[in-house]
This record gives C-alpha cells, structure tokens and sequence, in this order.
C-alpha cells in the first residue's frame, strides 16, 4: 500500500473516531438533560406545587432545554465540520506531496537522462576507438537529446510563471486550421522513426480564431505527443477530427494507445499527475504537459476533458473553444 | 570476449552505451523492456548486467531481485538518475554490486567494469585452479561460493567469498577496512566501515563455535580484522 494511501486511510479513521466521540457525547448529553428535567418535575411534585405552576415550570424547562440542544447541536456540527476539513487538508496535503515527490523523481530522470546522452555521445565523439563514420551518426542524436532538454525546461518554466500569475495570453486573430496542420506535419516530421498515422476529418482549408497561437499550438502538440507517448501498437493512429458551430469549436483528437483507467481519467490533468508507478514512468514527460492544456483551454474559456473505455482502448481527448464573434470567419467547415 | 546484457530505455543512452562498450571490445544485447529482462537472461550467457531502474515494465530493482531468487551471481550494475543515497543502498540491498549515477563518464563506467571482472578473475581464477580452502574442519569454495562450518554448508555472496580469500590470502596479517574496501568493493562511496563489520559478524557465525568469542577472525581493535588457523 503506498505511503499516500497510508495516511488517507489514518486520517479517514481519525475523522471516524472524532465523529463518533462526538455523537457518544451527545447522547450522553441529550440523556442527562432528559434526566435533570424529570428531577425538576418531580421535585416540583413532591412539593406539591399547584398544576399551574408545575405547567409553567414544564415550559420554561422544555424552552430551556431547545435552546441548549440547539446550541449543543450547532457545536456538535461545528466541531464535526472542523475535523472533516483536517480531514480533507491531510488528504490534500498528502496528495500535494506525493505530486511534488513525484515530480521531482520524474524532473530528475528527465533531466539526467539526456544529460547522460549528451555526455556519453561527447566522451564518444572524443575517443580514438570509435570509427569517425559511428560519430557521424551521433550529431542528430545530440541534437535530440538537446530538444529534450529545452522542451523540459520551457514546460517548467511555464509552470512556473503561471503559478505566479496564471496563464498570460498574447491573443491575435490566426488560423486555427493551417496552425493544425503545421503542428501535424511538424510532428510527422519529429517523429518519422515510428510508424505512425494520421488522419484529419472535417479540418477546414482555414479557420480565423481569436487567441494565443502559440499557447494552443503548445496545447494541441502536448496532446497528440501524449498520443505518441502512449501507444504501444506497431502502428500508432491519431485521428483529429474537427467541428464548429456559431458559438463553438470542438476539436476531437483520439488514438488507439494503451488507454487510461478510471483512475487515470480524473488525475490526468492535474499538476504532477505521471500516469504510473513513479519506477515504471519511463516516458519522457513532467506531469506538467496536460495539466499546462487545461489551463490553456481554460484561458481560453474554453475547455478539454478526456475519455477512455479503459487500459487497452486508447483515449479520445475532446477540446471546446469559443469562437469570438466580431471577426469575419472564412470558415468552410 | 564478454557479454553484456544491458537494460536501458532510453535509446540514445543506450545507443552511444553500446557503440563504446563494443569498441572496448565487449559483446552487447540491448533490452529496453522490464518485461523482456528476464527471457532474454535466460537465454544468453551473460557475464555482467547493466541495469537501469526506471524501466517500462518491470523496474530495475525487482529485476534484480528476480535475478538473484534464480541464484544467479552475475555482477550487475545500475546505472540510473537515482542519486540519492538511501536509493543507493537500496539498490545495493537488492543484489546490485555496483551503483554509477546518471550522468556518467563513460571511461569511469568502463573502469568499473574491469574493475569487477578483476575482482572476479582474483576470486575465481579457473575451472584448473584449485578453489577450495579448508581450514580446522571447515571449508570455503570460492568458485561455488559455499562454506562449510559448525552449523553445516551455507552459500555465500560473493561479496562475503572475497572478504573471506582476501583475509585467507593473508593469513596472521592484520587487515585494516579501507584495505578490505578496495579490494572488494574497488571505491570508496559505498559502503561503510560499518558494512564490512557487518559481513565479518556473518562470517563468524558460520566459522566460529561462539561468534562472540571468534578464535579465526579476530578484531584487532582500531585497526581492523586478523584471520588465523588454529592447528597449523
């Protein structure tokens, strides 16, 4: 059982017993109360107080006695609201925690890893014992190790500034259609080892959009890139299919990789979140890609949600832009 | 010429791995998978794993977990991102003999490498070697890596094998810990003075009578360990 899970279920039994010390208390509460009002009652009787009286006393002591339950329960509640919010702060802070770990392994492999590419390729490009055709072959590879690299430190250091003050657009009118396409070739173009293919549905020969080009360009390549990343198929199948109407775009991007869990379905937008035990996450990644899209698409009004019919079944990632109005749209779609 | 299995996913990490480890003059088979460590072990005869952690599939440590329930003593070396030390020890701890953080010199990783089958070729040096050391009705075998003592045979890591030949090697001569350290472990990073106590303590209890009151391994206080036969 992990740590995270650990900590989770002492603090679900520490709410438990919280709640249930507080309920025994109210009901020994409630049953003294009970007990000292027929004392009162009684001792009234045994005096032999008229009825009238013994009425009048009966009401006082039954108004008396609302009032304190009440006030009884209003503290029981707030007393019960306190220990589920320590609750929940524990969970969430665990959890926060357990990102953050996360995060830090995942941000060291990354980093180490093309640095020790890098390193190794450099010992080689010095060394006698290689063939200079052999080096040859190692400048591209360099060059990817590099790429790595700077993806990785750009999506931190984006994290970073829109922890600082969200996620800042630079809008302008662009072509949301071409910029699809580029980023499709671009990516074809990247990844021209693997097997891979693409099919467009519906994509119009342009698309006029009012946002930050390059934000959503990041957005849409982190996508199809998880889409690559995933995919255990000989062949990988990306399919990016395209709507719009007055009000709205959708835009559909879905392949047939390894699929996520339910589990997976509601994390994987989060901060941190790596699909995966932290010893198996062997793909390149931060935790940070998915969850910088959601806060793109969100800048954008707009929103992203992913479904999945489970390990095994590929995803479908499915983005909603709003279309601003005051602009010509050529749309042909 | 040697073989060497090397588990690594990253491609170009293993890639400029393997072109220096041929040039070295060794044989090497790349797996990228955890999953596929374990069949293609099996299959080859390999001389020394090269073992990355954070693997796709199984990881690292359980493969070397696996790999040493099968008895296997192959050296095995990690080479990951995971620098600090507790995941240090923690490899070491699941059967690894040697531990080299990412990013790595090559000649540093090669030096190890020769290092280990150094060691190895010291502690077993041939089939026509006689390798068997008997001593006051107990024995040692350093190719098979049992032992045998009061209590009966047990198998021996081969790092107790060569904390043992090397204090064998010097019978009635003091040998202090660094000098145990490299010869065994061939750096300085890990363990500690403290590890090599805790071999010695499991070399007595399968030598001596009464492990408190060792006759053949002796401490010599400040200084290190003394192994002497009794009937000469």
């Amino acid at each position: 059982m992990s740590k995270l899970m650990l900590t989770a279920k002492k603090a679900f039994w520490l709410f438990i017993c919280i709640t249930v010390i507080l309920l025994a208390q109210a009901v020994w509460w409630i049953a003294l109360m009970a007990k000292l009002f027929n004392e009162k009652v009684d001792m009234v009787q045994k005096f032999g107080a008229d009825k009238a009286y013994i009425d009048l006393i009966h009401q006082e002591e039954i108004s008396r006695q609302i009032m304190i339950g009440l006030e009884g329960i209003f503290f029981l509640l707030l007393v019960g609201a306190g220990a589920w919010l320590i609750y929940r702060t524990l969970v969430k802070n665990e959890e926060l925690q357990f990102a953050q770990q996360n995060f830090l392994m995942s941000v060291t492999h990354e980093l180490k890893t093309p640095l020790a590419s890098m390193k190794i390729y450099l010992d080689t490009l010095k060394s006698n014992k290689i063939p200079e055709e052999k080096k040859l072959t190692i400048i591209p590879r360099l060059k990817d190790d590099v790429n790595r690299l700077e993806k990785l430190v750009e999506n931190i250091l984006e994290a970073g500034r829109f922890e600082k003050s969200g996620y800042e657009l630079h809008k302008d009118y662009f072509d949301l259609a071409a910029m699809i396409k580029t980023d499709l070739e671009k990516l074809i173009t990247f990844n021209h080892n693997q097997k891979l293919e693409i099919i467009t549905e519906n994509i119009p020969d342009k698309f006029i959009f009012y946002g930050d080009r390059f934000a959503l360009s990041r957005a849409f390549e982190a996508i199809i890139e998880n889409s690559l990343k995933y995919n255990d198929k000989d062949k990988i199948i990306v399919k990016v299919y395209f709507k719009s109407d007055k009000k709205h775009i959708f835009i559909s991007i879905c392949d047939n990789g390894i699929g996520l869990s339910k589990k997976d379905l509601e994390l994987v937008f989060d901060r941190f979140y790596r699909v995966g035990e932290v010893l198996n996450i062997s793909k390149p990644g931060s935790g940070l890609g998915l969850f910088l899209c959601k806060e793109i698409m969100k800048a954008h009004k707009g929103n992203i949600k992913v479904e999945s019919d489970g390990i095994g079944f590929g995803v479908n990632f499915k983005i909603q832009l709003k279309v601003i109005k005051n602009h010509e749209n050529n749309s042909l779609s | 010429m040697k073989t060497i299995l090397l588990v690594e996913d990253d491609p170009n990490v293993a890639d400029g791995l393997v072109i220096n480890l041929e040039a070295d003059g060794y044989q090497v088979l790349h797996v990228d998978d955890g999953n596929n460590v374990l069949n293609e072990f099996e299959k080859g005869n390999f001389d020394l794993v090269l073992m990355d952690i954070m693997l796709p599939g199984t990881d690292g440590l359980t493969l070397t977990k696996e790999i040493r329930k099968t008895g296997s003593i192959i050296p095995i070396i990690f080479i990951t991102a995971r620098d600090q030390t507790d995941q240090k020890v923690e490899g070491l701890l699941a059967g690894g003999d040697d531990y080299i953080t990412k990013p790595f010199d090559v000649s540093e990783l090669l030096a190890r490498i020769q290092g280990i089958f150094r060691r190895q070729a010291w502690l077993n040096p041939g089939e026509t070697t006689e390798n068997e050391y008997e001593f006051d009705g107990r024995s040692i075998n350093f190719t098979t890596y049992t032992a045998k003592g009061p209590g009966g045979e047990v198998h021996l890591t081969r790092k107790e094998c060569m904390v043992m030949k090397y204090l064998i090697e010097r019978t009635g001569k003091v040998v202090s810990r660094d000098q145990l350290l490299d010869a065994v472990w061939g750096y300085h990073t890990y363990p500690t003075n403290r590890t090599i106590d805790n071999f010695i303590l499991r070399l007595r209890k399968i030598f001596e009578v009464d492990p408190k009151q060792s006759v053949y391994i002796e401490t010599i206080r400040g200084v290190g360990y003394r192994f002497t036969k009794k009937n000469n």
